[in-house]
């Protein structure tokens, strides 16, 4: 299954090179909140962008606007996100939970989550999220350990990256 | 507050700041050995290491220098578009004059296609990964395939008949001149060219066509579709910077004719005069244009849905040439299809008609039927108001799909409904938003030509700019395109929507004064933060009036001549008055950061008995007992009140105080003493500032009557002091909170210290959560 997956997303990655006047990029912030001992994770990425991905990726119908979705949206999307957007904490991948999603203008936000963090000061961050549609995605990730932030700037070939404190 | 009142103030203030630097120092003394001297480092100091000496060609005051010249390029040239093999032919003719004082011993010309050339260098610039594994499709294509090749090909450069010798350098073409060109001299020289035109759906380019499967039809939208003239100039010499594809162009103004033949049932529009319309319309389109001359409140269809559906049902084997003039304009392009729908009204600008146009494929309903050509109407009115009268007698918009590029009088625009014709919010404002971006970039960069190789701010950050404003003013000339919102939803130009990029790591951050290909996020440094900072500008820190005289100045300047940014800094300074090199510096320069906070807060009381600190001031100056000295009998002293403590507050100052009130008795009117409200409270706030920018401190106090009152401190509060400043308050109610930067117009980056007595901001996550669980 894993290989199929995989073979999909090979499949769809397109021969492009970037000219046009449009830009690419998605904003997480992973912030520390020690006291409930949370990761709490906000992901904005361009809707028009992240439909076309759906569509092309899963081959279905997408309508992502407010109280006009398909069912099976938030399906795709938790899958997508599991799919793409991973960290590791003392070597460990953690669980992201998906808490929910919200329109904003032209951007969709993501809301997610990891629970029993303990203090950290180093985390690895994987965001592949719309590499595989734009060659030229660029993927901007805050990440405060509850006394500092730092960042990482992910993109293809890149797609992974790790922060010490 | 009369002025003898605010005298007696000032006293008191002047006590109360005295003791707060006095302490400071001594610390200082103390602490450090002496230091080594040190440069000007003042946030406010004059940017006269980076700016270029004014000169001759461009002045001290942002205007064009009494010997400023441009040199100009016209073209004359037959194109034909082949359809059967997707190959665009032409032959052009350039007269290029040389305004320079310098003598020209080559020219360059820009081959913009080659950016997709085979071995295009431009296609190997980014990094790339490697996959562990691969389908076998995707290894063909990736390491086997023919790449498609879209480079120019030439096939002659001659003058006179005779071969020009000439060097490719990838984008840039040098042709040697028989003898070197001299100035006030003109050159005719001609190039045969041709390239095959890509699909720029699939291939992602500013200029090609889309495939519809449909009646296996193409939309064309073309453009840098031929060798065109780089620009000289007094700046760069030649502008021959290689063309990478974020970059995008600079170019000299000239006077175009062009012939455009294609399959006789296309219908097409370009920059310039159509100069054949019996030619090349219909009776009936005739009919309509005329009509479409008179409507000055509703799109005329020129070619309606059914008749563009019936249209590209067949093809034809006839051709057909369309002849354009155009005058003053940087470039030329046009878009061709048998699938248009085509429709016009009437603009009246400043008693000038103008016509706003759109072509759209049917899929572009029936959103573009309803908008487009409302969208260019109004934009022209805004951007007219803001700079110039729109010179050009035509403004175009191109449905394409996912472009938003522009070229004079004509642009592609994105937003298409779903097949069934539904559209959501999000695809309609994408697109009015699009198409006033691009419509908007009639005057920057088309008119005020700005070097885009080297300043993509220039025109995307003015442009940027400027249409927030119109976007705006459109959502108030069609209430209804807004269904029930306050205001437009602009993406970009509220300073809060800036905070996100400005607060990031600093690793992946350039200051806005960074050539395009070397930025990290284009999209953020050419358009969304110098968008901001002049929306900043505007609003916070000129005022609009300022603003708006000096920013129509810097147009009508620069109409039709190539600016550089120290000539727009110096217009709006030139033009306003306002020093703002601090503004430029801060937001242009550097990536520095707006963060201001409120720190402290001292309530204070008066009273007439000398405090320790009051008492130490005056021994300075050697008054060692005040009370008793004649000078400074009647001084009025301030009383630190320990926090929590309501007492003493609660009593009249006058009572702390009895020789303030003797003081007032003697010198002031039973008449003026009424006027007089003697102030019950007085407030040490110091304010710090842990981001780098300097900006005017706006800050609210809320008092416990429940009224409150903003104050704007001018920014200069920071010139002596970079990280604090302390303000005395005098105050007849009690202050409950301060808030700095109330209505968010500075873009801080960060709230949490914003706010005194300090209380913990909710983030959007717990914001999201706990609604989500109400």
């Amino acid at each position: 299954m894993l290989f199929r997956l995989l073979l999909i997303c090979l499949l769809l990655v397109p021969k492009t090179q970037h000219q046009g006047h449009k830009f690419y990029l998605s904003l997480t912030d992973i912030v520390y909140d020690q006291e409930e001992k949370r990761l709490k994770i906000t992901c904005d990425v361009f809707v028009d962008d992240f439909q076309q991905l759906l569509e092309k990726r899963y081959q279905k119908e997408f309508l992502l606007v407010e109280g006009e979705e398909y069912r099976y949206t938030k399906k795709y999307i938790k899958k997508y996100l599991a799919d793409k957007f991973s960290l590791r904490l003392k070597n460990v991948q953690r669980e992201i939970k998906y808490l929910g999603k919200e329109y904003r203008i032209d951007k969709l936000r993501f809301y997610l989550y990891v629970e029993n963090v303990e203090p950290f000061d180093k985390v690895a961050v994987t965001n592949k999220i719309l590499i595989d549609l734009f060659d030229d995605q660029k993927n901007m990730v805050h990440v405060n350990n509850g006394q500092k932030t730092k960042t990482l700037l992910l993109e293809k070939g890149r797609s992974n990256g790790v922060l010490n404190f | 507050m009369n002025i003898r009142i605010s005298l007696t103030l000032s006293l008191l203030m002047f006590f109360s700041l005295s003791f707060a630097q006095e302490g400071e120092n001594k610390e200082k003394q103390q602490e450090e050995a002496k230091e080594g001297g040190h440069i000007n480092k003042n946030k406010f100091r004059q940017l006269y290491q980076e700016f270029a000496t004014p000169n001759q060609y461009r002045t001290a005051s942002g205007a064009p220098g009494p010997n400023y010249y441009q040199n100009t390029a016209d073209y004359e040239m037959d194109i034909i578009l082949n359809e059967k093999d997707n190959v665009l032919n032409g032959f052009e003719t350039i007269t290029y004059t040389n305004n320079s004082p310098e003598s020209l011993s080559y020219l360059w010309v820009q081959l913009d296609q080659n950016v997709r050339k085979k071995d295009s260098p431009a296609k190997k610039r980014n990094g790339s990964g490697m996959a562990p594994v691969m389908p076998p499709e995707n290894f063909v294509s990736e390491y086997m395939k023919d790449e498609f090749d879209g480079g120019f090909n030439i096939a002659s450069v001659t003058h006179d008949d005779t071969p020009l010798p000439y060097k490719i350098n990838y984008t840039m073409m040098r042709v040697e001149l028989p003898e070197p060109l001299e100035t006030g001299d003109e050159f005719e020289f001609s190039i045969k060219w041709n390239y095959n035109v890509n699909n720029h759906v699939e291939n992602r380019a500013r200029s090609g066509y889309e495939h519809f499967d449909e009646n296996d039809n193409n939309v064309y939208v073309i453009a840098q579709f031929f060798p065109r003239m780089a620009v000289y100039n007094d700046k760069e010499g030649w502008q021959n910077y290689q063309f990478w594809g974020s970059g995008e162009f600079a170019l000299p103004f000239g006077n175009y004719e062009v012939n455009i033949t294609v399959p006789s049932d296309h219908v097409l529009e370009a920059t310039g005069k159509l100069q054949n319309r019996k030619d090349v319309f219909s009776d009936k389109m005739m009919k309509r244009y005329e009509q479409a001359q008179e409507s000055y409140n509703e799109p005329v269809l020129i070619v309606n849905e059914e008749e563009a559906i019936e249209n590209e049902k067949n093809k034809t084997n006839n051709t057909k040439t369309w002849e354009f003039k155009a005058e003053q304009v940087r470039d030329f392009a046009f878009a061709t299809s048998r699938k248009f729908v085509y429709d016009m009204m009437a603009v009246d600008i400043n008693g000038q008609r103008k016509m706003a146009v759109s072509l759209y494929p049917k899929e572009g309903n029936p959103l573009w039927g309803e908008w487009s050509t409302r969208v260019v109407a109004s934009t022209l009115e805004t951007y007219s108001k803001h700079t110039f009268t729109y010179p050009y007698h035509k403004a175009i918009s191109v449905h394409a799909k996912n472009q938003g590029m522009e070229y004079p009088m004509i642009c592609w625009n994105y937003g298409r409904p779903g097949p069934d014709g539904s559209y959501s919010d999000r695809v309609k404002f994408g697109m009015m938003s699009v198409i006033i971006h691009e419509i908007g970039h009639n005057f920057f960069p088309m008119i005020v030509n700005s070097d885009e190789r080297q300043w993509g701010w220039m025109d995307e950050g003015l442009n940027t700019f400027a249409q927030y404003l119109a976007e705006q003013e459109f959502a108030k000339k069609y209430p209804e395109a807004i269904g029930g919102r306050d205001k437009y939803p602009s993406r970009r130009g509220e300073p809060e929507k800036i905070v996100g990029y400005m607060k990031g790591d600093q690793e992946y951050i350039s200051p806005i004064m960074t050539n395009p290909e070397q930025v990290y996020q284009l999209g953020n440094n050419a358009y969304g933060k110098p968008a901001t900072a002049l929306n900043i500008l505007r609003e916070t820190v000129m005022g609009k009036e300022l603003f708006d005289y000096a920013f129509k100045e810097y147009a009508q300047r620069w109409m039709f001549k190539h600016p550089t940014p120290e000539d727009f800094f110096r217009t709006m300074e030139d033009a306003s008055a306002v020093d703002l090199d601090w503004f430029w510096r801060g937001w242009f320069y550097t990536t520095d950061y707006v963060d201001i906070g409120v720190k402290e807060v001292n309530e204070y009381v008066v009273t007439n008995t000398p405090t320790k600190e009051g008492k130490e001031l005056l021994a300075r100056y050697g008054i060692t007992d005040p009370a008793n000295n004649p000078r400074t009998a009647n001084a009025v002293y301030v009383k630190k009140m320990e926090q929590d403590s309501t007492d003493v507050a609660s009593k009249d100052p006058l009572e702390n105080a009895p020789k303030l009130n003797e003081f007032l008795m003697d010198n002031f009117s039973e008449q003026e003493r009424q006027n007089m409200e003697v102030p019950e409270y007085f407030y040490e706030i110091t304010f710090n500032k842990p981001g780098g920018l300097v900006m005017p401190l706006i800050v609210e106090y809320e008092y416990e009557d429940g009224s409150s009152e903003t104050v704007k401190y001018p920014v200069q509060v920071w010139r002596k002091n970079d990280q604090k400043v302390t303000k005395t308050l005098p105050s007849n109610k009690r202050i409950k909170s301060i808030v700095v930067d109330p209505n968010l117009e500075t873009a801080d980056i960060d709230k949490s210290n914003n706010q005194w007595p300090a209380e913990e901001e909710e983030s959007d996550f717990d914001k999201f959560e706990d609604s989500k669980e109400d």
